[in-house]
C-alpha cells in the first residue's frame, strides 16, 4: 500500500530471528496477493502458486537484506514477480519457443466471467492494448496495487508507474470511445 | 472513475488463491536446514583448510579429536585435545584499518561510548568480515597499567553481524575453560586460562580472506545486537566490568 501513516510491521524483524509464527503470520496476510500477481505473470493456475511459495521461501531466506521498517508486500512482490517470470522463461524454454523478454504479461482479461460494462468491450479493448499498458493496468486496477507494488512488480520506476497508467487509461478510453 | 471500476471488477474472474502457509514453513524448515548443515560444513572444512594458509599444525584428522562444540550466534567455538602451534605471524593482531571514534560509531549504527574502566583507547581499528563489522578498541598495555594497575594489552571489540553467520570460530584445548553465563539477559561467554586460536572470517567468504591470531583470556557477551568481546589477561571481574562499562546513547 502506499503511504499512510502506519505503526511499523515487527513480523519480518521477529521472523529474521527465527520466529515461524510471525512468518506464517506474514504469509497467511500476503498469499493472496502473492498467488493473484504470479498468477498475471505466468497466466496458470499451477505455475502461479508454486511461483508465490517458492517466492515466500526465499524471501524468508533473504529476510536479513530486508530494510528494516520498509513494507513488506512491495518487497515480497518483487520476489514474487522474478519467480513467476523464471517460470514463464523456463517454460518457453521446455516448450522450445524463442526466448521472450520475460516481463511479458501472460494474463488476459477473461473472455467469462462477471458482467462488466459494454458486455466484453472492457476485456476485448484491454487485450488489445500493448503488453506494457495492460500489464500496469492489471497490477493498478486488477490486483489493486499500489505504486510503489506496481513498480516493484514491473521493475519500473513509481513515476513511469504514474505516467505509463494515465497513458493507458486514456488508450484504453479511446478504444471504448469513452470521454475521460 | 467508472472505467477505473469496472477494471477492478475483473479481479472476480482470477482463480481463488490457495493456502501456501503449512507448505511455506515446511519448505522453509527444510531449506533452513539444509542451509545450516552447509554452513557448518564449510566451516570445518574452512578450518582444516587453514593449515597450509596460517602455518598452523592442523593435523588431518582434526575433526576426529573435536571434543565439543559449543558459541555464540556470531561465534563458534571448538574444543580440542591439543591446540596447534601458531606461527609467529599468527601472534600479530590483525585488526583491521584505522578509524575515528564517530566513524566506528557509524560503522556499528550505535552511538557507543569508549568503556567508562579503560577510558579513551589508543587506536581504534574496523574489519569488514563475511557478514558484519567489527571495531576494535585497542588499549596499549602503558594505558591499561595507568587506568587498572596492571601491564596488560587489552582489546575491546563490538561486532554487528547477520544473525545467522558465524563470523568469529574459536579453537580451545583442554587446558583453557569455558564457562557460559547470562550477562545483564544477554548470553556471555569466558574463556581463560591457556591462550586459543581465533579465526577470523572476512568479507569475501573464502579462505584467502581468513585469518588467525592467538588470543588471551576473553569474554564474549552478546549484548542486544552486538557482540562484546574483551579480551586480554585479566581476571574475570575485570572484564566484566570493563565490559558493562561500554554505554550507548
Amino acid at each position: 500500500m502506499d503511504g499512510g501513516e502506519q505503526a511499523p510491521d515487527d513480523r519480518p524483524v521477529l521472523a529474521r530471528r527465527g520466529d515461524a509464527r510471525a512468518y506464517e503470520s506474514l504469509v497467511q496476510e500476503h498469499q493472496a496477493i502473492a498467488f493473484r500477481t504470479a498468477y498475471l505473470i505466468t497466466g496458470s493456475a499451477a505455475d502461479a502458486e508454486e511461483a508465490a511459495q517458492e517466492a515466500f521461501v526465499r524471501a524468508w531466506l533473504a529476510l536479513k537484506r530486508f530494510r528494516q521498517g520498509a513494507d513488506f508486500r512491495p518487497w515480497l512482490l518483487a520476489i514474487v514477480a522474478n519467480e513467476a517470470r523464471n517460470r514463464v522463461r523456463n517454460r518457453r524454454r521446455r516448450e522450445g519457443l524463442a526466448e521472450r523478454a520475460a516481463r511479458e504479461l501472460a494474463w488476459q482479461p477473461p473472455s467469462e466471467g462477471p458482467a462488466v460494462a459494454g458486455d466484453g468491450q472492457l476485456r476485448e479493448a484491454l487485450a488489445a492494448l500493448p503488453e506494457r499498458d495492460r500489464s500496469v493496468l492489471a497490477c493498478r486496477f486488477v490486483l489493486d496495487l499500489g505504486e510503489e507494488e506496481t513498480a516493484a512488480v514491473l521493475g519500473i520506476a513509481r513515476g513511469t508507474v504514474k505516467s505509463r497508467t494515465a497513458r493507458a487509461l486514456e488508450r484504453l478510453r479511446a478504444a471504448l470511445g469513452v470521454e475521460s | 472513475m467508472t472505467l477505473e471500476r469496472d477494471l477492478r471488477e475483473l479481479a472476480a474472474g482470477l482463480p481463488d488463491a490457495p493456502d501456501l502457509s503449512s507448505r511455506v514453513l515446511v519448505a522453509v524448515r527444510e531449506r533452513s536446514a539444509r542451509r545450516r548443515r552447509r554452513r557448518v560444513a564449510a566451516l570445518a572444512f574452512a578450518v582444516f583448510l587453514l593449515a597450509p594458509a596460517t602455518a598452523l599444525a592442523f593435523s588431518p584428522d582434526l575433526r576426529d579429536r573435536v571434543l565439543e562444540t559449543f558459541g555464540l550466534r556470531n561465534v563458534k567455538v571448538e574444543r580440542v585435545r591439543h591446540i596447534p602451534t601458531v606461527s609467529p605471524a599468527a601472534r600479530s593482531l590483525q585488526l583491521g584499518s584505522r578509524i575515528s571514534l564517530t566513524q566506528a560509531r557509524s560503522a556499528l549504527q550505535v552511538r557507543f561510548h569508549s568503556p567508562k574502566a579503560l577510558g579513551a583507547p589508543d587506536a581504534i581499528f574496523q574489519d569488514t568480515l563475511q557478514a558484519g563489522v567489527d571495531v576494535t578498541l585497542l588499549y596499549e598495555p602503558g594505558t591499561v597499567a595507568a587506568r587498572l594497575g596492571v601491564r596488560r594489552r587489552v582489546l575491546v571489540s563490538m561486532l554487528r553481524g547477520t544473525l545467522d553467520k558465524q563470523l568469529i570460530g574459536k579453537t580451545i584445548g583442554t587446558a583453557t575453560s569455558a564457562r557460559q553465563f547470562r550477562l545483564d539477559g544477554g548470553q556471555a561467554l569466558l574463556l581463560t586460562g591457556q591462550p586459543h586460536i581465533v579465526v577470523i572470517f572476512r568479507h569475501g567468504g573464502t579462505i584467502e580472506t581468513t585469518s588467525t591470531r592467538l588470543a588471551g583470556n576473553t569474554l564474549l557477551w552478546q549484548r542486544r545486537a552486538l557482540l562484546v568481546r574483551v579480551e586480554g589477561n585479566l581476571p574475570e571481574a575485570q572484564l566484566i566490568a570493563i565490559a558493562r562499562s561500554i554505554t550507548t546513547g
